[in-house]
């Protein structure tokens, strides 16, 4: 009973204290960007705006919020194993992803001189939340693009995958966060929104909808700092809106991990990288060699990973010499070959990468639109899942960032299962990344979460 | 809506105000309910119970902040709920029985208890405005919000096992300043 006493006495503390603890974020008694080995996050905003006014019986909305999963200690195994069980994702959804990331990342990723960063999970989440309110051939072309032709399919396996991938623990954490900003009153008209699209944004895609007055600057302000709780401060961007708005989809994802075999500090130097245009920066590299461990080798390349904790890899693609990195990007078959295709083999790696850390500003309303998204864009788009006002698309734009560096933690028991008991070694490869580069990171179920090109990793 | 916005619904006697009591703390009241029981379908009926209660106190109550009252309520609601779950499960109704017989018992001293209680809850309330800033919201997210530590840590940046010696630290000092207070429980 002395425990029940304790705690109605803490039930009864001052309400400024209860204020004070619900609206503060404890502080980080380390930087993340310490003890971070690598750390990647991408925005996605998607404007919607209302074309013609029609009449629409009154309705506030019913405006959630979002329990994220629970999270869970990296080494509760038994409670990841629950979650992957309760949370089953069909192979052909992983295929879709997959075949959705190579379909916008051969039209993303293009030669513009400068290093690019891009999540293609990112805008396949928002496109999701989209499809979810759409219908008729508004519908049909997102759910075209997302490769799934079931909009329930697509939801609830939006949903479990959310729930898989879902980590925050003492190792790293990987979020997706999506929000949907809903303005109620157009120039003095009503517009009113369904309630089930907004409740079935939180259940399947952990979207919290949030009434907003676009026409007012604290909404501005308000989305903003959304953006930056949700990826730990790494993002602040300046987030414009529009009085003629009426939807704005914000999606995050944020991620950081540590590498199963972390680099010897020691061992980073300064050197050489190589730029396209034919002039040298200086750089620190890290370096590291492994016995035993697998790559490919494909045509004009050499492919090799290297383990993270929480998440499945970060994944190095070196061009050849003489061999551009944007000729892999050529199509979206030409990139698959690259990112899954080559021989494989297992030998010794010589790993040289050099560190770097740069964010980058995408506009993806003209490659949606050149894969087939058409209707979404047009003053025809048939939105009616979330108003009975004609709405369209405006623009899509996304924000991301990346950086690694050495740190991680001492090797682990994954070590071993990923480098021993291997075969005998069959080669050697050099990823000695001192020109032009492609990387991209999986999650666990072998899915693109982010990928890139690295042309000068001085460039911030 | 602003919290005042939201007490006037109630005064007026507007349904309206458990609509934007759930799309404003529904979130963290499930939270706070979850923490507590673990299932959710007592979370849900906790929380549900919490608006009724919140809709029957207000008129006459006003409060300062909605997010501490309602808080309150559900944090009462579902500590009650798990004492009755736990007694149901783990002592097979004699819990139930020495409780309902506890009606029984005089209450002479209902007075002095919630004397103690209030002392109790003014001496935590020094010792908790003695600490940081960071120690204040650590020790009220895992003790009012009910916040895991595994949660926390990972906030912190820091380890479970790190956080839960902070929190063993925290502990004691509490203990220590309410002997000192002399106050024994």
């Amino acid at each position: 009973m002395k425990e029940k006493r304790i705690f109605d006495a803490i039930t009864n503390v001052r309400d400024e204290f209860i204020e004070e603890a619900m609206k503060t974020r404890l502080k980080k008694k380390n930087s993340w960007r310490k003890y971070m080995a690598i750390a990647a996050c991408a925005l996605l905003v998607l404007c919607a705006r209302i074309l013609v006014l029609r009449n629409g019986t009154q309705n506030s909305g019913l405006i959630l919020d979002v329990i994220y999963p629970r999270a869970y200690a990296f080494e509760d195994y038994d409670t990841r194993r629950e979650v992957l069980e309760q949370n089953p994702v069909l192979e052909s959804f992983i295929t879709a992803l997959n075949d959705f990331s190579y379909n916008t990342g051969a039209l993303i990723l293009e030669n513009k001189g400068q290093n690019i960063h891009f999540s293609p999970l990112s805008l396949y989440y928002a496109l999701a939340v989209a499809a979810s309110g759409a219908d008729g051939d508004t519908k049909t072309q997102l759910l075209n693009i997302l490769g799934i032709s079931d909009a329930q399919v697509l939801e609830e396996q939006c949903g479990n995958y959310y729930r898989r991938i879902y980590a925050d623990n003492e190792i790293g954490k990987l979020k997706i966060a999506n929000s949907i900003w809903l303005d109620n009153d157009m120039n003095g008209e009503p517009i009113s929104f369904k309630d089930d699209f907004v409740k079935r944004a939180a259940r399947n895609f952990y979207a919290s909808s949030h009434s907003v007055d676009f026409s007012s600057q604290e909404t501005s302000k308000a989305m903003a700092n959304w953006i930056s709780k949700n990826t730990n401060g790494t993002l602040s961007p300046s987030i414009e809106t529009n009085p003629d708005q009426i939807l704005s989809i914000l999606n995050t994802v944020y991620f950081y991990d540590q590498w199963i075999n972390r680099f010897d500090k020691n061992k980073t130097a300064e050197d050489t990288f190589y730029l396209s245009n034919g002039s040298e920066v200086k750089a620190d590299f890290m370096n590291q060699t492994f016995g035993s461990a697998g790559f490919s080798k494909g045509e004009g390349f050499t492919r090799a990973g290297l383990g993270l904790k929480n998440a499945g890899h970060m994944v190095f693609i070196l061009p050849d010499e003489g061999v551009s990195p944007y000729d892999f990007f050529a199509s979206s078959d030409k990139m698959k070959e690259a990112f899954e295709g080559g021989e494989y083999f297992n030998g010794e790696v010589v790993w040289k990468i050099p560190k770097f850390g740069f964010g980058s500003k995408l506009l993806l309303t003209d490659a949606l639109k050149r894969l087939g998204v058409s209707s979404a864009f047009a003053s025809d788009a048939d939105f009616s899942g979330i108003t009975d006002h004609m709405a369209y698309i405006t623009d899509i734009r996304q924000e991301t960032h990346i950086s690694i560096d050495e740190d991680g933690v001492e090797a682990s028991a994954f070590t071993q299962i990923d480098y021993s008991g291997s075969a005998m070694p069959e080669g050697r490869a050099e990823m000695i990344l001192n020109r032009p580069f492609i990387y991209y990171i999986t999650a666990r179920d072998g899915s693109l979460l982010f990928m890139g090109i690295c042309e000068n990793p001085a460039e911030k | 809506m602003e919290d005042i916005e939201i007490i006037e619904l109630y005064w007026a006697r507007d349904e309206a105000a458990i609509l934007e009591s759930n799309s404003k703390y529904g979130g963290m009241l499930n939270a706070i309910a979850f923490n507590i029981l673990s299932n959710h379908e007592d979370c849900e009926e906790c929380v549900s119970d919490t608006y009724c209660k919140a809709w029957n106190t207000m008129p006459p109550q006003k409060p300062i902040s909605l997010a501490a009252y309602l808080g309150r309520i559900v944090r009462n609601l579902s500590i009650n709920r798990w004492h009755q779950r736990r007694a149901l499960k783990r002592y097979n109704g004699a819990e139930v029985i020495i409780s309902e017989l506890s009606d029984c018992v005089p209450s002479t001293n209902q007075v002095e208890r919630e004397i103690e209680a209030k002392e109790l809850s003014a001496a935590i309330n020094n010792w908790l405005k003695k600490l940081s800033k960071d120690d204040r919201v650590l020790f009220l997210r895992r003790y009012w919000f009910g916040d895991s530590v595994n949660k926390l840590a990972g906030e912190c940046g820091t380890t479970p096992n790190k956080l839960a010696g902070r929190m063993y630290r925290l502990r004691q000092s509490l203990k220590y300043d309410l002997e000192k207070e002399g106050i024994w429980l």
